[in-house]
């Protein structure tokens, strides 16, 4: 299992006792016009307040960016017939910000987290799974090169061009956003991590179940695609879990766990 | 590191080419319609993955990639896999975004797109493959073909599964995905179907294509299995969203990683698939790294690269380039770098011009150097190693 070091989170909505936890941090969103996405944002707020070693190991899981279809709306303001699809579809496209495409790209966050720290060692990027967590941790502790692992979520599930979507989903649920970053290391004291078993498929697939909730986590918490294996480790730490194990689902029949163990 | 059996793999490429047209030089660039920002492009045949009518689902383009890059792929179907899916952002196929503009004040919109988000590709193409093990999604913008190499290669090495497939696709190659690039200066603006020119002087910057490809990854024995990967390396740049480095370094990291227990790479290494997108910055950084990375040797190596017949295909691109590395190995011919007229000064490098040539070896190494900065070397060999 790995050791876990030290942790931080920058996210939207308190998370009950975790915003007592030191390094976690409620935030708003600032826009900073084309430059950046808000899951990026949220990944380096919650970065900076962690020291990683520019040569650590790093896997990102990435939820939706959050911002990049606003960006296509002048341009289907400007079609004779109001389809963005529709006639000069060439010439208006010359209107799309240079940066517009890179604000779609799911590899934003570890772009960004790597560009702003320096960080130069190895790279994964894992997107749209909140089973991911567990599928990752299988992974990296079988890393022997890298004594350090950077392992940050973040998601922008709840902006406005993406609350929407995330709703199709969970239909009567508050949605929380942000980053949550874990440190591990061979001298971390704070807790082990580890997920030795593989994923499996759940035998009956349980689709758009608002009352399942995709992770082990206490009722009334709100929802977040790719966080919540981060928000089930903040739990632990801020409730005092000696252990457990925690599951994890993608609402489509496939399921991951991972154990938490308080040292 | 230990060595991992490829069965199996397959491609769906530009013009729907395989090995035998790449040793041939053909290209897949062909003219795009007047809706694409720029002229040329690499396209699929129609009749390969055409728009499925379902008004009730639209199923992204992307995942249709990959479904056939899964349908093309011989591997057992009695076996446990896992799945690691290389399928960047579909946010920028058309109906997604117009539904999405459209879905403003009526999210009921966006129900025949929710097959776009979370884990739904994902789901949709384990479904497909009959997959009951772990799977996981990556994006590593161009480098997702070969990161999703390297993460079943871990999940073997862990010990999750003993099987996996990989399956990487990109289909961004449509009005607004190309508008993207164009607007970022990455494309290619020329109106030639020769536009594509890795190497040359003359290059100026990529030409768009769109595919998939799937290997299948194991580390059960299999003694007719054409190679096996047997090493892989991966830095960051930590510069700039779409620039490649000043100093050259990790870009190199990740190649000597990846070649960690090949003692002398320039005697040793019988082809290099080059990133070779044909932009200014990328292809110079490349002749800088291969300089660095084979010395004295350096002109006895067969390097090339596929994206001048078959332009880029951003996420699938270096799992396509992955599996004709494999076509080489068992093969013994080199695909050759098309368009390559005049090649850049002081490249004394062997970049396999206009024609495919024999080469020797047991090892190859494929490369990709992804926007974002991510760098990601495959060693593969032809027995295990």
């Amino acid at each position: 299992m790995l050791r876990l070091a030290a942790f931080s989170a920058a996210l939207t909505r308190p998370l009950g006792t975790c915003m007592d936890l030191p390094n976690v941090t409620l935030v708003e969103y600032e826009d900073d016009e084309q430059r950046r996405a808000p899951a990026s944002a949220y990944a380096l707020d919650a970065l900076s307040r962690l020291e990683v070693p520019t040569d650590a190991r790093v896997v990102t899981i990435s939820g939706p960016p959050g911002k990049f279809i606003h960006h296509m709306e002048p341009i289907r303001q400007r079609s004779p017939d109001g389809r963005l699809m529709g006639p000069k579809l060439a010439r208006r496209l010359r209107r799309l910000h240079p940066y517009g495409l890179l604000l779609c790209l799911q590899n934003q966050v570890s772009a960004a987290i790597s560009m702003e720290f320096g960080l130069t060692g190895p790279c994964m990027n894992l997107i749209e799974g909140t089973t991911a967590f567990a599928d990752a941790l299988c992974t990296l502790e079988g890393g022997k090169d890298h004594e350090t692992t950077l392992l940050v979520m973040s998601s922008a599930a709840d902006r406005p061009e993406q609350r929407e979507l995330t709703k199709l989903k969970f239909p009567d649920s508050v949605l929380v956003e942000g980053a949550i970053c874990f440190l591990f290391s061979p001298d971390g004291e704070l807790g082990l991590v580890g997920a030795t078993a593989s994923g499996r498929a759940t035998s009956e697939p349980k689709k758009n179940n608002p009352k399942e909730r995709p992770a082990s986590l206490p009722p009334g918490w709100p929802h977040a695609p790719c966080l919540e294996g981060g928000m089930c480790v903040l739990w632990a730490l801020a409730s005092g879990i000696p252990s457990k194990r925690f599951w994890l689902s993608d609402g489509h029949g496939y399921q991951t766990s991972f154990d938490w163990q308080k040292l | 590191m230990t060595s991992f059996a490829v069965p199996s793999h397959a491609i769906v490429a530009p013009g729907d080419l395989d090995y035998p047209d790449f040793v041939a030089g053909r290209s897949a660039v062909v003219r795009l319609p007047e809706t694409f920002p720029v002229r040329v492009g690499a396209p699929l045949p129609e009749d390969v993955c055409p728009p499925h009518a379902n008004a009730e689902l639209i199923m992204p383009r992307g995942v249709a990639l990959a479904l056939e890059a899964c349908d093309r792929l011989e591997y057992d179907p009695d076996a446990h896999y896992g799945l690691v899916l290389a399928l960047p952002t579909l946010r920028a196929e058309p109906e997604f975004v117009e539904r999405s503009l459209d879905a403003v004040g009526d999210p009921s919109g966006l129900i025949p797109v929710r097959s776009f988000f979370g884990e739904a590709p994902l789901a949709e193409v384990a479904e497909h493959l009959g997959v009951d093990g772990p799977r996981v999604r990556v994006d590593t913008a161009c480098a997702s073909g070969s990161d999703a190499l390297i993460f079943a290669h871990q999940w073997l090495e862990a010990g999750a599964v003993e099987d996996v497939i990989v399956v990487a696709s990109t289909a961004m190659l449509n009005p607004l995905g190309v508008a993207g690039f164009n607007n970022l200066g990455t494309l290619s603006r020329d109106d030639d179907l020769r536009a594509s020119r890795p190497f040359d002087v003359a290059r100026n910057g990529f030409v768009m294509g769109e595919g998939a490809a799937g290997m299948w990854l194991s580390s059960r024995s299999h003694t007719s299995a054409p190679g096996y990967l047997s090493g892989y390396g991966q830095s960051m740049n930590a510069t700039h969203m779409t620039g490649v480095p000043e100093d050259i370094g990790v870009m190199l990291r990740a190649c000597r990683s990846a070649l960690a227990r090949v003692p002398n790479p320039g005697k040793d290494l019988a082809y290099i698939s080059a990133h070779g997108t044909a932009t200014r910055a990328n292809d110079a950084a490349e002749i800088r790294v291969y300089r660095e990375l084979l010395g004295e040797d350096r002109a006895g190596v067969a390097i090339s690269s596929l994206k001048s017949m078959i332009g880029h295909c951003l996420g699938a691109s270096s799992l396509i380039e992955a599996c004709v590395c494999l076509d080489i190995l068992v093969n013994g011919q080199a695909t050759p770098t098309i368009n390559l007229e005049v090649p850049e000064p002081n490249s004394d490098l062997d970049f396999v011009p206009n024609k495919a040539k024999e080469v020797s070896g047991d090892f190859v190494l494929s490369n990709a150097f992804g926007f974002g900065g991510h760098n990601s070397s495959l060693l593969f060999s032809r027995g295990q190693f």
